[in-house]
């Protein structure tokens, strides 16, 4: 029996204002990406004339196709409900539809696993409950509020930049987001887009704090500052939303896409208008091969390449920052030294010149090599090998504390996939039916069990071969006992 | 005898037999082409007037009439939806995705006029569209006489299916307003051919939909021409669910707590009953002779609508299983053991079941035949939507598809007698058995009556429902425990907070999401229990059974295991009473 994982089959964002009359179909489309054709589709979306270009009138007849089944769907939808189609399952396909934007509407299709049989591989089995709609709804949304955050609305680049502006804009950043998705390897952690924190004494908090503030009033230019530690999160000066998409966005896509040891079987790449500078490997050149595992490296994953290279080009990422009200926008810098990643909004008209890495630089590699002991030391990894795992997370906080993945990239689950997919589905139950306990024993004789109360919700896998209903229920009170003594659960 | 039943017998020079109108059981039994004898002409009374005396030739033309000026006036999409099987060109598909999109947008265009326009367009540059009067004029005008079994019922003459076409489909109102009536209801149920022709609507005049039907068949041609399969699609609040089976389409759109994989199996359900009436074999045929045949005169509307009803509250459909009425065993045995001689005596009764409204009281089986829960089903919902069996004996062809989609059973159906709800089904291969299992039936009665027994079944049907407290498990609201051996279940009653029909429903969608949590493919789970806002739930699978219970919201969970002990032990004890082993005869 040979699993075919699930992948992303293509991709599109369309425009339902545009090309109502017939024959010129073609132009709702505004981005559409799909494995096969993805390099030809490039040449197309940044193409005026568009059909004459690059894809041949066959794919895009497919791509058209694509579009009008959505278009159609939505319609009839609306004749028996109040709101559009949502999700599209086929037999060999999920598709999900989201629609942010007045008249804009994006589509995602990925593909069901499916198990050969040997005897009859003609006939292959679709899993199609391996796929889950919320997950997808949640990498779609994904998708779209980091785009929003580099580059800001489909409106309002269509009606600053025009329609060809749109699309480059669209293909600069979607072709990187969806191959770094890997559609497996989605689980409950994309439904919270949680974050989580470095749990840490009084006194290196403080000393982060203070280091955060110095650098600040030394730079008045920087106006927010991210703070990492291994991938969690120490200080945050960002509004929670916007704290929750550079923590996602550093974690999903910026890190792996540097860290990347090849050890997984998708490259993610870095988002945003610029590669992370080449040293750090995968994506320009990965003949570097510097592993920051290593972590005694320093230096600018956004920002210059090398800082000794005065010379040299800078390029720069802006973001898009809603401040009181009003849509500002920041130059996004990142720099990563000793396991230590900072991220530094600057808030300016001009982008940074080279004398401030310069001087920033300095300032931090002094700085965060004693930081960076510090709270090593204070850092406690309880790896312990329970029977059981756990996830929990706050939606309050957005905290999230997990020993059901591996907190670094590359992220692996501790657990089966069918036990991931069924938190989720746990997860999907608490957000519809207002439960408040579930515990399932799988057909395996794993207990799950799932818990909310208010925001928070907590999940445990326990592997207790033969544990009766009572006996997990005593479990249950031993582990949150000892892992959230000052949590309330409702018992 | 047995080389007579119909579904072994081959089905040879099936095509020629359409084309005679006179010879009218030919079609029904399939049996083989020698046999060209008519029915004999002392057939009881309810079936030759069936037979003979509603359907004369004039009739069938006059339906003919109406259905070919109802396609060539309303100039709508019966005939562009024959071509389903065109080679789709690159500028074809383009168009295509256009008039799918145009036509899904029916609903809130209020230019109704320059689609129509459009349809026609696309109408006119398809080859097949053309009104061919041909082959459908001949299969509408023997087709009463021949194959529909549920003609054969003694239906009085108002519950006539021929439907009275008086509006045209031009008027843009009439779409309006189906479409505002659609959208309040909570499950909508359509049931089309592969080439878009409407079979069924549980709703309103199937006609005044049919630009729906046209839609819902582009949606399943679209995605098959990628050598796919359109399972459902879904909004936030609706499900809508396609499944395409043999030469049908039957779609589902529900407002309820019910998963997609749920309503597929009632689709399934659907395609069964309507199989129940014209069998499998006979239903392939006659799409693959006339692709755009109107299926709808050979099928009996009542029977899919009180399936669906049926299927919306009854947990059986869920389950699949069969509910019977509690009993004394040895009563049980008794009526069993005159069930069994009575059939002895002439061998020509394959099933016997008796039956109290949808609830199974014996049923007693050949020894090496055996008939699935969903065939018993499908019995059940034919007798309870038919009220006139009540007043007649009745002999019909039923197809039973779990048994065998290809031929009939011949089905005599009568009440034990006038006062009572209960009836006896006795089913045989042999189309001319109809004396011989009358007679088994009045023995069977007879026979029953003299020992007393009836009036003791008539107490058990009394006294059939128990209540949580009288079981005394207090703790537990309600269950539903299902024997996965004999494939029969058994509830209390409804007790307190279930007494309103909204809470009813909604205690029944817990039930349907404990069985989509227990039967999801990769992942089913064994023991499932959940606490609630309302409610504490429980299901658990085990080999032998299924069980579903629900408790107290603040119940503790030892008091919930010490409940479930409890009622484990009770069923124990009266499980001979709750559920039935089948006799064999």
């Amino acid at each position: 029996m040979e699993e075919s994982p699930a992948e992303v089959m293509n991709f599109c964002i369309f425009n339902t204002e545009l090309g109502l009359k017939e024959g010129l179909e073609h132009e709702k489309i505004m981005y559409f990406y799909g494995l096969s054709t993805q390099t030809t589709l490039k040449k197309f979306t940044t193409t005026t004339t568009g059909a004459s270009n690059g894809i041949t009138q066959l794919e895009l007849d497919g791509q058209i196709k694509q579009i009008g089944l959505a278009e159609a769907m939505i319609q009839f939808s609306s004749t028996f409900s109040d709101d559009g189609c949502h999700f599209i399952h086929t037999k060999k396909t999920r598709q999900v539809i989201y629609n942010p934007e007045p008249n804009y509407i994006m589509k995602l299709t990925v593909s069901v696993p499916s198990l050969v049989n040997p005897p009859d591989p003609g006939n292959p089995f679709y899993m199609e409950d391996s796929v889950q709609d919320s997950l997808l709804d949640a990498i779609i949304k994904q998708s779209y509020t980091f785009f929003t955050f580099f580059n800001r609305s489909y409106t309002e680049i269509f009606t600053q930049c025009g329609v060809e502006g749109l699309k480059e804009c669209l293909s600069d950043f979607y072709d990187k987001f969806w191959s770094s998705v890997s559609i497996s390897n989605l689980s409950l952690l994309n439904l919270f887009q949680g974050i989580v924190f470095l749990p840490l004494g009084k006194n290196p908090f403080l000393r982060v704090h203070s280091f955060v503030s110095c650098i600040e009033a030394s730079f008045p230019i920087i106006k927010y500052t991210v703070f990492c530690y291994s991938y969690r999160m120490v200080w945050c000066s960002l509004e929670q939303k916007y704290m929750r998409i550079v923590y996602r966005y550093l974690t999903d896509f910026l890190m792996p896409a540097c860290f990347d040891d090849s050890s997984s079987s998708y490259k993610p790449k870095a988002l945003g208008k610029m590669k992370p500078s080449s040293q750090w490997g995968s994506i320009s050149g990965r003949s570097t091969s510097t592993s920051i595992r290593g972590n005694m490296q320093s230096g600018y994953i956004i920002g210059p390449n090398n800082i000794k290279d005065i010379e040299q080009h800078i390029s720069t990422e802006r973001v898009y920052i809603m401040v009181d009200d009003c849509l500002k926008t920041f130059y996004f810098v990142v720099y990563h030294a000793y396991n230590i990643t900072l991220c530094l909004f600057l808030e300016s008209e001009d982008p940074p010149l080279h004398k401030f890495y310069q001087q920033l630089h300095q300032c931090l590699s002094a700085e965060l090599a004693t930081l960076a002991q510090e709270l090593n030391e204070n850092s406690t990894s309880s790896s312990s090998d329970a029977q059981y795992k756990f996830l929990y997370c706050n939606n309050m906080n957005l905290a999230v504390k997990s020993t059901l993945h591996s907190v670094s990239y590359p992220y692996e689950f501790q657990a089966s996939n069918e036990l991931m997919r069924l938190l989720a589905d746990m997860h999907d139950d608490f957000e519809c039916s207002k439960h408040g306990e579930i515990f399932i024993r799988t057909r395996d004789d794993t207990w799950v069990v799932g818990r909310r109360s208010d925001q928070r919700e907590f999940f445990v896998v326990l592997y207790y071969k033969n544990a009766t209903l009572m006996n997990v229920h005593e479990e249950i009170r031993k582990i949150t006992n000892e892992q959230f003594t000052n949590v309330f659960f409702v018992d | 005898m047995a080389t007579n039943g119909p579904h072994r017998s081959g089905n040879t020079n099936q095509s020629s037999r359409l084309s005679r109108p006179t010879r009218i059981f030919s079609k029904q039994t399939s049996e083989d082409a020698n046999n060209e004898t008519n029915n004999t002409p002392d057939k009881p009374r309810t079936m030759t007037t069936a037979l003979y005396g509603r359907f004369d030739l004039e009739e069938c033309d006059e339906g003919v009439k109406i259905n070919h000026v109802w396609d060539s006036e309303s100039g709508l999409p019966t005939s562009r939806l024959i071509n389903e099987k065109r080679p789709i060109s690159p500028s074809a598909a383009r168009r295509d995705s256009h008039w799918l999109a145009q036509q899904a947008s029916f609903s809130i265009d209020p230019d109704m006029d320059s689609d129509v326009a459009l349809m026609e367009d696309i109408l006119g540059e398809t080859q097949s569209i053309k009104h061919s009067p041909d082959p459908l004029e001949e299969i509408s005008q023997e087709r009463p006489q021949l194959d529909s079994p549920n003609q054969l019922f003694p239906i009085p003459t108002e519950e006539s299916q021929e439907e009275p076409i008086t509006e045209t489909l031009s008027s843009s109102s009439n779409f309006r307003n189906i479409e505002k009536e659609l959208k309040l209801n909570k499950k909508n149920v359509f049931i089309l051919s592969e080439s878009g022709k409407p079979i069924y609507s549980r709703y309103g005049d199937e006609d005044h939909a049919v630009h729906l039907f046209g839609i819902m068949q582009a949606f399943i041609a679209f995605v098959e021409d990628n050598k796919d399969e359109l399972l459902y699609f879904s909004t936030d609040t609706h499900n809508f669910v396609f499944v395409h089976k043999g030469p049908l389409i039957l779609v589902c759109i529900a407002n309820t707590y019910e998963y997609p994989d749920q309503i597929r199996l009632q689709m399934n359900m659907l395609y069964n009953q309507i199989i129940s009436q014209i069998t499998n074999t006979q239903l392939n045929r006659v799409f693959q002779e006339y692709r755009n045949f109107d299926l709808r005169r050979w099928l009996t509307d009542r029977f899919l609508s009180s399936l669906i009803e049926l299927m919306d509250e009854d947990p059986s459909y869920l389950l699949q299983a069969i509910r019977c009425i509690p009993m004394n065993n040895t009563l049980r045995e008794n009526i069993n053991s005159t069930i069994i001689q009575a059939g002895n005596k002439n061998k020509k009764v394959l099933f016997t079941l008796l039956i109290a409204n949808t609830r199974l009281i014996a049923y007693v089986r050949h020894k090496s035949y055996k008939l699935g829960p969903s065939d018993i089903l499908l019995l059940f919902n034919m007798v309870h939507s038919t009220t006139s069996f009540k007043n007649s004996e009745n002999w019909t062809p039923v197809c039973l598809p779990d048994f065998d989609n290809r031929g009939y059973m011949y089905a005599h159906i009568s009440y034990v007698n006038e006062t009572s709800a209960m009836y006896l089904i006795l089913l045989s291969t042999n189309r001319e058995a109809f004396f011989d299992l009358k007679e088994t039936h009045t023995t069977i009665v007879e026979k029953l009556n003299s020992h007393g027994y009836l009036q003791k079944i008539e107490k058990s049907i009394r006294y059939a429902d128990y209540t949580m407290p009288q079981i005394k498990v207090p703790e537990v609201r309600h269950f539903i425990f299902k024997n996965f051996r004999l494939n029969q279940y058994t509830m209390p009653l409804y007790g307190p907070p279930y007494v309103d029909e909204k809470e009813r429903e909604r205690l029944y969608g817990q039930y349907l999401y404990l069985n989509h949590n227990l039967y999801k493919p990769t992942r089913p789970a064994k023991i499932i229990y959940t606490v609630g806002p309302k409610e504490t739930l429980f299901a658990w699978i085990h080999k032998e059974f299924e069980w579903y219970a629900v408790f107290d919201p603040l119940i503790s969970k030892p008091s919930a295991v010490d409940a479930i002990n409890k009622l484990c032990r009770w069923m124990k004890n009266t499980k001979d009473e709750l559920f039935l082993r089948p006799a064999t005869y």
